[in-house]
């Protein structure tokens, strides 16, 4: 077991130390006080969070006191960052001031490229800096001599915090550092995070509970310009739509082949339209395309081409909001709507290097009423608003793969297992009824498996230390380690055999031999499908479709959409005094002559006839995944009373209920259907919840070992236990409905699919204030946007299965 | 639902067979399968026991003498465990119809069948008017084909709304039956004009479906054989 270390003793490092500021001072550098007060606090034996703006100098602040630690007494600094891209970056970084002082330390990183025979190397002799991600990291907590190896520890070092923050990736990593403390008492815990609302709750996050974080704010003016590439006629933009190719024109002239551009999109299949679209209006300008379904040598090259200047223009998705540094990105552009601050800001910051400089987004709206957004955005920032991100709460998949990694990694038994997950932030109040359901669960099974008591996953020996005896077992689970699960997806192969990258298998399977399709930038040709790849050639003809790549579609964050109210309201009041408000005169005077604009102290409710029915329209300007929730929620009270169908649409700003009949629709959206009380309950019971937590389950189950790591990319051999993770999940349903697996994946539908504490806060807020209900003749500019999304999308409906597929019957029939 | 195929009467059950005169025809029942996932340490409970005893219900209420599999009647060899091995033979004492394999893909994993079971063992069987094989491909000699293999699914609804049936997918020359087990996924059928698909809604039972394959942007199905 772990060997106890002395607590460092809080002036070792002094001699050192002061060396690394003499290397600082060689470099032409002082150091920053943000980075002296990291430094004294870690000395201090204090853990905590510095909280810094991208590329401020933070690596040095975190990685020089545990450096000289190490350096006069010994031990290992881990280094962890959510991109293995950036690790070679980190690793030359803290080299510089090893090799410049000859402190004579290893640093090395170790991530998933990293080469067999060097991991083996590093399990052996762990090198006194390792760089690693965190599922590298979580790899090595499954080596059998894990505690020895650990026990030597420092600290550890966790960078870009606040990606990892609010993910199942945050939630394992926060298991592993309270693993990584139990076999090194004396370590310390020190995250880097970019801008969030809630540094407190990150900071105690990333310590663990029992430890009292030390915050570190680094006051570093980075002035944020944001521009808005305006139509001459602003009359021109759509009144919906998100592709929206309508500046290209404008754009094309604004852009400067001379200057290094990187322009930002918000999904894939926007990426692969607008790098066509750009490319044919701009024959000859070397252009790069980005996003996560593109081969890895492709990003690679666009990453390395905007790096060393020969591509001047890459069109990219989130895929480039981290990464390593782009030094001659001199502009930036966003396309269509940023959804959310934290993200403009992250994108706005890939321009202007230098600590201090300004960073410039031009922005462009493919909407009119994203004029408002961006207007919107950028009042929320000069008033220092920006998203919290929150850790998630005790997933218990990740429970679950943390607790068989464990058995692995050393063993460990049930109450001092318990005690250590409870220190882990998200785990904090996890109950002993639920550890011991998950001890269960990769012990024997669970209560589904309690008739088969030959099924045995972990054993406990006679001392009640768990291991994982089985060895092909062991070697599955080493495979599943980690929690990013990718979309199931087909390889794209030309001809020749090379790849091209990996598209959703759903997209494919829609498509017929000799469909065209844009991938990678290019128009390409189905020619067939086998072995789930997709071969493909140069297609000839000009046209064709933009494959959909499932969850791209991100909801506006509930601080721009309070934003967004507000900019509104101010509207009301006579203020559109920026550019882009200007601009958008002509919709707010429409809208104010069809209905009304929304005001601040009540929420509006637009009612029109039209042939379709009776709609009502709803502007809470929540975020879809909320207004998903209310419509749900308001139509199945409803519906409760009064058998009716309606059909729903939602987007950021509201929703739309259509109905076949006349309604009291102040009865159906009143008090009655605002009720706080039985929110879960009622969203629940309205929708086709079985098949959103099923969907869930795909992630779960992966996650928590519960699929055979060979799919679905399995090769022959592995087949005969391919399985959809949907059967699974009716499989344990059938057999016990409360299964670990099956309640976590009921969990994330109403924690994240509807977002249940922003609806419920949402909900209070509607039924506080009045609801101004308003007669339109037709559908205003504001409601325009819903009637296209449920024309273009299926909207919810609140029937159930059998009348559903009575419907469609009728639908298929008369087609 | 009683249709008439080739000439011939048949009734579809919802509980995933289809009877011809004194014949029960199934299809894919994968005996053992979850047996499989937990032999290497995927823990799924068993669907085995239910299986036996909804195709012994089925035996006495559509009063046949016989049984014919269209293949697929085991998974794999790893699930052959001593329980799976019990629970069959057990199932055969309380059920001891005429039952005749015809062999699909994975029973070549078990090239002899347990005598215990008494299981009566082919490649194909040529009846009257019908061929009997596993794999869904027409006749040359123009007898219109029973098969399973593919699973037999149909998906409807679109986006949130999107839900998935087994079915029955009786096409020109071709009639699919739903795979049997428990445990077992269902691809999605790709009709032609003329096709009939005929959906196992849970508590609803059996409802005709016309043309899914012609709905323009057809939903978007996983596949899973």
């Amino acid at each position: 077991m772990a060997r106890p270390v002395a607590a460092p003793s809080p002036g070792e490092g002094a001699g050192t130390l002061e060396r690394l500021r003499g290397w600082f001072g060689t470099r032409g550098w002082r150091p920053l006080p943000f980075q002296e007060a990291t430094w004294s606090a870690w000395r201090d034996g204090r853990s905590g969070l510095v909280h810094v703006p991208t590329g401020a100098g933070k690596t040095y602040a975190a990685a020089l006191a545990p450096l000289a630690a190490v350096a006069e007494g010994g031990g290992h600094l881990l280094y962890v960052s959510p991109l293995r891209a950036m690790s070679r970056d980190i690793e030359s970084a803290v080299r510089a001031p090893v090799d410049a002082l000859e402190l004579g330390l290893r640093v090395e990183a170790r991530t998933g490229d990293t080469p067999s025979h060097v991991r083996a190397r590093q399990r052996r002799d762990l090198p006194h800096v390792l760089v690693t991600t965190p599922e590298s990291l979580a790899l090595l907590l499954t080596e059998p001599d894990a505690p020895a190896r650990f026990a030597r520890l420092r600290g550890v070092v966790v960078d870009e915090w606040h990606e990892l923050l609010d993910s199942k990736r945050g939630s394992l990593l926060e298991l592993g550092l309270a693993r990584l403390r139990g076999f090194a008492p004396g370590s310390r815990t020190w995250a880097l995070s970019a801008t969030l609302s809630n540094v407190e709750e990150a900071a105690r996050a990333a310590v663990g509970v029992g430890c009292e974080p030390v915050v570190i704010r680094a006051e570093l003016p980075r002035p944020v310009v944001i521009e808005t590439l305006l139509p001459p006629d602003p009359r021109a933009l759509p009144w919906a739509g998100h592709l929206g190719v309508t500046l290209l024109p404008a754009l094309v002239r604004w852009l400067d082949p001379e200057r290094s551009t990187l322009v930002f999109v918000n999904t894939r299949a926007q990426a692969e339209q607008w790098y066509a679209a750009l490319t044919a209006a701009l024959p000859g300008v070397p252009m790069g395309l980005h996003h996560g379904s593109v081969e890895r040598e492709a990003r690679e090259a666009a990453e390395a081409g905007l790096k060393d200047g020969s591509l001047k223009l890459v069109v990219a998705t989130a895929s480039l909001d981290l990464g390593v540094d782009l030094a001659p990105v001199e502009r930036v552009v966003q396309i269509g709507s940023p959804k959310g601050l934290a993200r403009l800001l992250q994108r706005a910051g890939r321009s202007g290097h230098r600590p201090g400089e300004t960073c410039r987004i031009l922005c462009v709206p493919t909407h009119a009423l994203q004029l408002v957004e961006i207007a919107a955005a950028r009042d929320a920032l000069e008033r220092g608003e920006i998203e919290p991100r929150r850790p998630m709460r005790a997933p218990l998949d990740v429970l679950g793969q943390h607790l068989v990694s464990s058995a692995l990694g050393g063993g460990w038994s049930r109450a001092s297992m318990y005690a250590e997950v409870r220190t882990a932030w998200g785990f904090r109040d996890l109950s002993e009824a639920a550890f011991d359901a998950a001890l269960a669960m990769v012990r024997e099974g669970g209560r589904a498996l309690r008739a088969y008591p030959q099924f045995r996953k972990l054993v406990a020996d006679p001392d009640g230390v768990h291991r994982l005896p089985d060895p092909e077992l062991a070697r599955f689970h080493r495979l599943t380690v980690g929690t990013i699960v990718g979309d199931v997806t087909m390889m794209v192969r030309m001809g020749n055999g090379a790849s091209l990258g990996s598209i959703d298998e759903g997209f494919i399977a829609r498509l017929s031999p000799g469909a065209r399709f844009l991938f990678a930038g290019r128009l390409l040709e189905l020619v067939r499908v086998r072995d789930l790849t997709a071969w493909v050639r140069p297609a000839t003809r000009r046209t064709g479709v933009t494959p959909h790549w499932p969850g791209t579609r991100l909801p506006i964050s509930g601080t721009l959409g309070a934003a967004v109210r507000r900019v509104f309201e101010g509207v009301r009041d006579g203020r559109a005094d920026t550019p882009e408000l200007v601009a958008a005169r002509f919709l707010f005077e429409e809208q104010a002559r069809l209905s009304r604009l929304p005001g601040p102290d009540s929420v509006m409710v637009e009612r029109c006839r039209t042939a379709e029915g009776w709609h009502a329209f709803v502007y809470p300007f929540e975020g879809r995944a909320v207004h998903e929730g209310l419509a749900a929620l308001i139509a199945s009270r409803w519906g409760r009373r009064t058998p009716v169908t309606f059909t729903i649409a939602v987007n950021d700003y509201g929703f739309e209920l259509l109905s076949p009949t006349v309604l009291p629709w102040e009865e159906v959206l009143g008090p009655e259907a605002l009720r706080l009380d039985g929110l879960v309950e009622d969203v629940l019971a309205s929708v086709n919840h079985t098949e959103l937590a099923r969907r869930r389950f795909r992630d779960v189950a992966r996650i928590a070992g519960f699929v055979h790591p060979g799919q679905p990319w399995a090769p022959k051999g592995a087949r005969q236990l391919q399985v959809s993770t949907g059967l699974l999940f009716d499989v344990l349903v059938r057999h016990d409905p409360e299964h670990l697996l099956v309640v976590q994946a009921r969990r994330e539908v109403i924690e994240q699919h509807f977002e249940e504490d922003r609806l419920a806060r949402a909900l209070a807020r509607l039924s506080s204030v009045p609801l101004e209900h308003v007669d339109t003749p037709h559908p205003s500019p504001l409601a325009f946007p819903l009637v296209i999304e449920r024309l273009s999308v299926d909207g919810l409906s609140t029937e159930a299965a059998a009348q559903r597929l009575q419907r469609l019957r009728e639908t298929w029939t008369s087609s | 639902m009683d249709l008439v195929v080739a000439g011939e009467g048949v009734r579809l059950y919802a509980e995933r067979a289809l009877r011809w005169g004194s014949t029960l025809l199934v299809a894919d029942l994968h005996w053992g399968k979850s047996a499989a996932f937990r032999a290497a340490g995927l823990p799924v409970p068993d669907e085995l026991e239910a299986d036996l005893e909804r195709l012994e219900r089925l035996v006495a209420t559509a009063e046949v003498d016989r049984v014919v599999v269209l293949g697929d009647l085991v998974h794999a060899r790893a699930g052959l465990s001593e329980g799976v091995l019990e629970a069959v033979s057990a199932f055969r004492r309380r059920c001891p119809v005429a039952m005749t394999l015809v062999r699909g893909n994975h029973d070549r994993h078990v090239p002899e069948l347990p005598p215990s079971w008494g299981i009566d063992d082919r490649v194909e069987r040529v009846e009257g008017p019908f061929r009997f094989r596993h794999h869904p491909v027409p006749d040359p000699d123009g007898r219109y084909v029973w098969a399973g293999h593919v699973h037999a699914g149909v998906v409807v609804g679109r986006g949130i709304d999107r839900v998935s049936f087994p079915c029955f997918h009786l096409g020109r020359s071709v009639g699919i039956l739903p795979a049997f087990g428990g445990f077992t996924g269902s691809g999605r059928v790709r009709g032609e004009p003329g096709d009939r698909v005929v959906a196992i809604v849970p508590e609803v039972g059996l409802v005709e479906v016309e043309r899914p394959g012609e709905r323009r942007g057809a939903p978007r199905g996983g596949h899973t054989l």
